[in-house]
């Protein structure tokens, strides 16, 4: 099995830019869900040089909405006053995609093996790696496609 | 859980209300990157290490707003900029004799020390998250047994505890002057009111100026281009209990007090003051009263 990134990686993937307005990226993750028909969870960060600058998950734009001392409020027992999370939702409107971003991003190379690419993944926990070569994306390796990839051989 | 010589404080070590989450930063970063550290886990402060571990001071939010207004590069390193020591306790310590640190000391928070290096930081939120925990769950506790009617029995109110001025600005306010007003009092948070003076609009933290430093945004824009909205705020009558969930849910450190209606501001609370004064959760025991 000589499968490496540029095998498995896709090419037509939505990247964000680092100035966007984090409501456009939000809209942005549903419209590339549609267009690439899968669930878009996370996508690339690239700056105006076309450089990879970092990563945009959902999970980043969870851990700002989720309030920070959860485990107190958890505790506490009466309903929150009305319209508090909608308020507490507006601070999202002034940050934008660099302020949220992961700027430390797991890259790998198109020759990366693909053996060593699962190896990855399950280490560093990740589902998405940006292949990239003199620091310019060349495309984006899924967890699914890499399972569908290997795992075809079995059926 | 039962809080010993009645006082909750009293019982709860530092370990019990610490945070393990430290938001470092390596020298060699820049400030915007540090911003966005800031941002991200809404800390008011990172710490700068070098990579063996060694700190090189704590940069606080504060400390960066007073770098956008004397003009410094965003692309300035960390180990440039790093300055005062961090104030440590040990896990083992009464959280009790932590909360009395900061208020003497007036820092916001207190990083916490194994003796092997920095494991866990507490500030305020942290303090009053730990007091609601521990008397919610004291068998001593009025509210819990439905002894204590807010109404009846004299709750704290955020009368009770708030200062009573408000520091604010106006919309076209330019940013210059506003984040003056910020620097100088030492202050977290301006209200931002509309032309007239009357009615509050929005808010200006050090948060929104460490934004719109990462941004760029020039200090000759007027005020409403970078301030929050809407403006977080309760009535003077509210529980302390109440506003406290208020602004633990909402992630803010302080909160304004209105009288009536929203145009009547009197007064700003903020966490701070919740914990000199108590949790609020019943008045069972008189535990940070005397703090």
């Amino acid at each position: 099995m000589e499968l490496t990134a540029k095998d498995v990686m896709r090419t037509d993937y939505h990247v964000l830019a680092p100035d966007m307005p984090l409501s456009e990226a939000i809209s942005l993750f549903r419209r590339a869900s549609l267009e690439e028909s899968r669930r878009v969870f996370g996508m690339p960060v690239v700056d105006s040089s076309g450089r990879l600058a970092g990563m945009l998950s959902m999970y980043d734009i969870l851990l700002y909405v989720r309030p920070k001392h959860i485990r107190v409020w958890g505790e506490m027992e009466e309903e929150l006053p009305e319209g508090l999370f909608d308020a507490s939702l507006e601070r999202l409107r002034s940050l934008w995609v660099e302020d949220l971003m992961t700027p430390d991003v797991l890259i790998i190379a198109p020759e990366t093996h693909i053996l060593r690419i699962i190896d990855i993944m399950i280490k560093k926990h990740v589902r998405r790696i940006p292949v990239v070569r003199e620091e310019r994306i060349l495309g984006v390796v899924y967890i699914s496609d890499v399972f569908y990839q290997v795992l075809q051989r079995f059926l | 859980m039962t809080a010993s010589k009645g006082n909750v404080l009293s019982s709860v070590t530092v370990a019990e209300a610490m945070r393990r989450q430290v938001v470092r930063c390596d020298p060699e970063e820049s400030i915007a990157r540090c911003i966005a550290r800031m941002v991200k886990y809404k800390t008011g402060a990172v710490l700068v290490e070098e990579e063996g571990g060694a700190c090189l001071g704590v940069v606080s939010k504060t400390d960066v707003a007073g770098m956008y207004y004397v003009g410094v590069e965003l692309d300035t390193r960390m180990g440039e900029i790093a300055g005062g020591e961090p104030l440590c306790c040990h896990p083992g310590d009464r959280l009790e004799t932590a909360l009395a640190t900061m208020l003497d000391r007036g820092i916001r928070r207190v990083y916490v020390h194994d003796g092997e290096g920095i494991t866990g930081v507490v500030g305020y939120a942290d303090i009053v998250g730990a007091m609601y925990h521990f008397c919610i769950q004291c068998r001593r506790n009025l509210y819990g047994s439905g002894k204590l009617r807010p109404e009846a029995d004299g709750w704290l109110t955020a009368e009770d505890v708030m200062h009573p001025s408000v520091m604010g600005c106006s919309t076209s306010d330019v940013l210059q002057h506003a984040l003056e007003t910020l620097l100088e009092g030492r202050i977290g948070a301006l209200a931002v009111f509309d032309d007239s003076g009357q009615k509050p609009v929005g808010v200006l933290s050090m948060s929104d100026a460490v934004v719109a430093y990462r941004h760029g945004v020039d200090q000759g824009v007027s005020v409403e281009r970078i301030m929050s909205a809407p403006v977080l705020a309760c009535e003077m009558n509210d529980s302390l209990t109440a506003t406290l969930r208020t602004m633990i849910f909402a992630d803010v450190q302080r909160i304004f007090v209105y009288n009536t209606r929203l145009e009547n501001l009197a007064g700003v609370l903020s966490l701070t003051d919740a914990a000199r004064a108590r949790s609020g959760a019943c008045k069972a025991c008189r535990v940070a009263s005397r703090l």
